[in-house]
């Protein structure tokens, strides 16, 4: 039961790591050739997945993300955290309240930021995105885990 | 039950997803989580119409999270191609200018010569007919993709909810 759970988790964490390396790679690798001929490729493929609105990126040397900041810190928050659970910790279930704290807190922003204030906060939104995604890691993990390798033991 | 009945709340909350993401200004807030949100209602509405006790099986949720999905996926290909059709433009065409720019500006060689060449033979067919076959391949796939994947995040977290919160009522 052990080892394919880990061989399980390292597999989500290499998957994640792929999905972070496509937005982040032009930041990462200082604009290189390669990362600015992806650029449109990734642009078009990440557009389904965020508004990738220009006043709502994080930059850095001229170079941004290729998702906005909520957006980055969900992904970061989920493969951080696939990545923390790499290594065998004792096995808690995520209470229902921390997933529901967490929800309640990025849609806050996602109105306060939206709605509400003139500019946009990127430090909230990336903070609050990095809790929402590490808790929706732990508890789809959990579910598949469950669904899949208890189904594989029996 | 009946079987055709049974996906109607997934397929309900495909083409709402689709639609919502059609509409300007509410993606930006939308953003990702549109797709999740309606793997989590259809679950949610599911129960409702059924008025089923039962907990939701994780099999449940994977089926209806990546059913969510590809209906989305399905529907807003739909309508991108009609948009485009109506028209003859789209973001794509509007930012191949731009693209194209960046590629040349970094003398890429042979590799980028045929993308452009590939991007320029897309945008060309959508101004004169409002239709690329090439274009319409990219998005579906693309559609497909991410929108099942978080469809079935969506699903599988809403499964996760809605049965811890049955079991506290």
């Amino acid at each position: 039961m052990r080892y394919p759970r880990i061989y399980f988790r390292f597999i989500v964490f290499t998957s994640l790591l792929a999905w972070c390396a496509g937005f982040t790679l032009n930041v990462f690798t200082n604009g290189s050739d390669i990362s600015i001929a992806a650029t449109p490729l990734f642009n078009f493929f990440y557009d389904n997945v965020c508004h990738q609105d220009n006043d709502k990126i994080i930059s850095f040397n001229g170079f941004g993300f290729l998702v906005c900041a909520r957006c980055t810190g969900i992904y970061i928050g989920a493969f951080v955290a696939s990545f923390l659970l790499l290594f065998p910790l004792q096995k808690k279930e995520t209470p229902i309240k921390i997933f529901s704290l967490a929800s309640f807190l990025l849609l806050t922003d996602v109105l306060l930021n939206n709605l509400v204030f003139r500019s946009y906060n990127k430090i909230s939104a990336f903070t609050t995105g990095i809790f929402f995604g590490s808790i929706c890691l732990i508890i789809v993990l959990n579910v598949l885990e469950k669904h899949f390798l208890m189904k594989a033991e029996h | 039950m009946n079987p055709s009945k049974q996906y109607i709340s997934p397929l309900v909350c495909g083409f709402g997803a689709a639609v919502l993401s059609i509409i300007p200004g509410l993606k930006p807030i939308a953003c990702c989580l549109l797709v999740p949100f309606a793997a989590f209602f259809s679950l949610y509405l599911d129960q409702k119409i059924n008025r089923q006790g039962e907990a939701i099986t994780s099999r449940k949720a994977v089926t209806f999270g990546l059913l969510t999905g590809l209906f989305a996926a399905l529907f807003s290909t739909a309508f991108d191609i009609l948009l485009t059709l109506v028209t003859s433009t789209n973001d794509f065409v509007e930012a191949l200018p731009q693209t194209e720019a960046l590629i040349r500006n970094y003398d890429l060689g042979l590799m980028a010569e045929e993308t452009i060449k590939a991007l320029k033979v897309m945008a060309s067919d959508i101004k004169d007919s409002g239709f690329s076959g090439l274009y319409v391949v990219t998005i579906l796939f693309s559609n497909l993709f991410t929108n099942t994947i978080f469809g079935l995040i969506g699903g599988l977290l809403g499964m996760n909810y809605l049965n811890k919160k049955g079991n506290k009522l």
